[in-house]
């Protein structure tokens, strides 16, 4: 084993020394404590010894040559002239190697007795899913197919990747399942808060994943949110005289039923267009009015969770074609496909409980969106209907629109005078122009 | 084999290493002639009499200052103060004279003592006589760190304590003194620095010291039969030098860490055993770590605040249960 013989640090301020004279020569044998040569600084001069028995194979800093401190002036038995003093060094591996480097065991970096792990793995945020330190190595190590992995877990609304979910995805691959809830047990009762009393005859149901996710994204909303609720009347007459006459050959094209929805996200796109705080996301601080409108419909999964899949650009389509897009949407959101794409983006929201025949609905704020619109039952109700031959009472398809808003973001007269200019374009426009 | 309270260990130990040795000695308050005020020292002044086993006067400098002294002029001794609080007393020979004296001479002196100490909550002592704080002793360079969980281990950690060239801390929990447990018979040695795996799981790892290592164990049991997680309990002893190998290994096969610490929550033992983890074993980590801890406040001495500030079987039931199958 050979050593460096290395310029020794002669002085706190001291940065460097010259050696005045060398008591040896190369081949000569030294042992410990053997004095090796002369340094002179500018406080000091004096001798140097040998630390360890050793043959001198080379002197690299002659006489009357200066090294600065540290520097190799002599390399002692057969220490190779290039090996250098190990220094601890931090390892940088590149994405490309990772997976080989993360193998080799990692070396202590001695003055922080730590061996820091290796590798790179990719990022923990992927599409919006959140993944594990553990389950990225293991898709690198694997050669998981990412994507479809990804798309499995966004497709049942799920935003983290675990271990067991590669796991299981490697187990059944191509294999879809919509929605299963995980850990649903009895077992699972004391994953209640421990106060929650459960008797004898009560069934404990652990949330799924997905129903967990809605209530934590809720139970957040409902906090942090000031809510503020407005609905009016609105008489879809005009709306569904059209939808009347439109719907038999749209079913027999489209195979879909034309509802009263495309219309109202019809309507609720051009007005937002002229309230556009209502098209916005907040933070609590600022107001981001949204440049695209995003509209995102709640799709109810048989009572068995709920999901928004979002209609991107949704003020560039028609009627028809918002009931084309949508039913491609709904269709996906039941059969367990959405992505995460489908999701994404949203900059209002609009729920629709329609088909059980409420009244109307408050709901909650999708947060960071600022306004959620709801419809409700329409139907045939008698109305008092003006005319230039006076007022009568007439059967009208009435139903009521209502919107929930964050007062944060604006105030109650801006929210009113949006929901009005709705019912008027609801009332008002030329809806059989919208079926070309 | 007999069965020994926790309590009695501590007596048996200190008897073994100064039967064994006769340079080891034993000063105290109250150590001698009353036996200890927790009763764990009682028979050793009718054993080996006065100069070796001494009641102090009420001051814990003179008492560790005596100890360092004898400690570098060749005994072994063992000084005990009564409540871990006072710590803070004698805080100077601590941090500042038993870890530097063999650096700074260049190991021409050492100072071979064992400080024994009351530590701990959940006996109804207050702020000032309660306080879990082998954490004051872990961060200081030099010394070594032991808080036993059993009485097992109080005779094997105090005897390799003791025949350690090195100033020790030892922790015994007063909470634990009345806890029985198997010791052998003969002569027991263990190793500073060796964690124990107490049960064996594949799901995660609770790290857990002295109190909360009962509490631990009665947690994974749950955790097993109520929830199906099979947590695997290790038992750190030594909080310095730390047993990083078979943290790190249990964390490895698990992928799960949660410590369950009685100390206050900032800067408590198991920040360092995180912070180890997330560096050297962040890739086989599946999920995040987690510490359950006292909160950082001053203990209560009210029973009912107490027990809720202090961690237990149902907090950590409850806490580790949610976090692994609650996401």
């Amino acid at each position: 084993m050979g050593a460096n013989v290395v310029m020794p640090q002669l002085g706190e301020t001291v940065a460097e020394g010259r050696i005045v004279s060398w008591f040896k020569k190369v081949g000569d044998t030294v042992t410990a404590g053997e004095r090796l040569f002369e340094v002179e600084t500018d406080k000091v001069t004096i001798d140097v010894e040998a630390i360890e028995a050793g043959t001198i194979t080379e002197i690299r800093v002659g006489d009357g040559a200066t090294a600065p401190v540290g520097a190799v002036v002599a390399i002692l038995g057969g220490a190779s002239a290039n090996e250098p003093i190990p220094t601890p060094k931090a390892e940088k591996p590149t994405g490309d190697k990772a997976r080989d480097v993360a193998k080799a065991a990692p070396s202590l970096i001695a003055f922080e007795e730590v061996r820091t792990s290796r590798g790179l793995f990719g990022k923990a945020l992927q599409d919006g899913i959140r993944v594990t330190p553990l389950a990225r190595r293991l898709i690198a190590e694997q050669g998981v197919d990412l994507k479809g992995l990804l798309a499995d877990r966004s497709n049942k609304g799920l935003d983290r990747i675990a271990i067991k979910d590669v796991q299981a995805y490697l187990s059944e691959r191509g294999t879809f399942r919509s929605m299963a809830p995980h850990a649903a047990t009895a077992a699972s009762a004391s994953l209640l808060p421990p106060s929650l009393p459960v008797g004898p005859r009560d069934q404990v149901v652990a949330f799924s994943n997905i129903r967990q996710r809605t209530a934590d994204r809720l139970a957040e909303s409902w906090r942090t949110i000031p809510h503020v609720f407005q609905a009016l009347e609105v008489d879809f007459t005009a709306v569904d005289t059209v939808r009347k006459l439109q719907k038999d050959a749209f079913k027999a094209e489209h195979g879909l039923a034309l509802t009263f929805l495309p219309f109202i996200t019809k309507a609720a796109c051009i007005v937002l267009r002229e309230y556009p705080e209502i098209n916005a996301r907040t933070d609590g601080a600022r107001l981001i009015r949204c440049g695209d409108i995003n509209i995102g419909i709640a799709v109810d999964l048989s009572h068995k969770g709920l999901v928004v899949p979002v209609l991107h650009n949704a003020d560039e389509l028609t009627v028809p074609g918002i009931a084309k897009r949508l039913g491609r949407l709904v269709e996906k959101a039941r059969t367990g496909k959405l992505g995460a794409d489908d999701m994404a983006g949203g900059t209002y929201s609009i729920t629709n409980n329609g088909a059980f025949g409420t009244q109307f609905t408050a709901p909650i704020i999708n947060a960071p969106q600022v306004a959620i619109l709801s419809s409700d039952a329409i139907r045939l109700r008698p109305a008092v209907v003006s005319t230039s031959a006076g007022d009568f009472i007439a059967p009208r398809m009435l139903g009521m629109v209502g919107q929930s808003f964050d007062h944060r973001a604006f105030d109650g007269a801006y929210s009113a005078a949006f929901l009005s200019r709705l019912k008027s374009v609801l009332e008002t426009r030329k809806w059989d122009q919208e079926f070309g | 084999m007999a069965e020994l309270t926790y309590r009695d260990a501590v007596a048996r130990a200190i008897a073994q290493e100064m039967r064994r040795d006769e340079r080891v000695v034993f000063l105290g308050e109250d150590v001698a002639k009353a036996g200890g005020v927790f009763k764990a020292t009682v028979g050793l002044l009718e054993e080996f009499g006065p100069r070796r086993v001494r009641d102090t006067p009420i001051s814990e400098q003179a008492i560790l200052g005596a100890a360092m002294g004898a400690a570098m002029t060749g005994l072994r001794p063992i000084a005990e103060i009564m409540f871990s609080d006072f710590m803070a007393v004698c805080f100077d020979y601590v941090a500042n004279e038993f870890p530097k004296t063999r650096y700074m001479t260049n190991g021409q002196l050492s100072v071979p003592l064992v400080v024994r100490t009351g530590n701990g909550g959940g006996v109804r002592f207050g702020a000032q006589h309660s306080q879990s704080i082998e954490n004051w002793s872990m961060m200081i360079p030099g010394l070594k760190v032991v808080a036993p969980s059993s009485p097992v281990d109080v005779v094997g950690l105090m005897a390799a304590a003791v025949r350690d060239n090195n100033p020790v801390i030892f922790h015994e929990h007063k909470a634990l003194y009345s806890i029985k447990g198997e010791v052998p018979d003969g002569e027991i040695v263990d190793t500073l620095g060796t964690a124990k795996v107490l049960r064996s799981g594949r799901d995660c790892t609770i790290i857990a010291l002295a109190m909360m290592v009962p509490r631990a164990m009665e947690a994974a049991k749950r955790l097993s039969a109520e929830h199906g997680i099979d947590a695997e309990v290790i038992d750190v002893r030594c909080l310095v030098p730390l047993d990083t190998q078979t943290i790190l290994g249990s964390v490895v096969k698990t992928g799960r860490l949660f410590t369950v610490e009685e100390n206050p929550r900032l800067c408590g033992w198991g920040a360092e055993i995180v912070s180890i983890v997330a560096d050297e074993a962040f890739w086989d980590l599946d999920g995040p770590c987690v510490r359950i801890t006292t909160p950082h406040i001053p203990l209560p001495a009210a029973d009912h605040l107490e027990d809720i500030a202090l961690p237990t079987a149902d907090r950590i039931v409850e806490r580790v249960s949610r976090v692994m199958n609650g996401d």
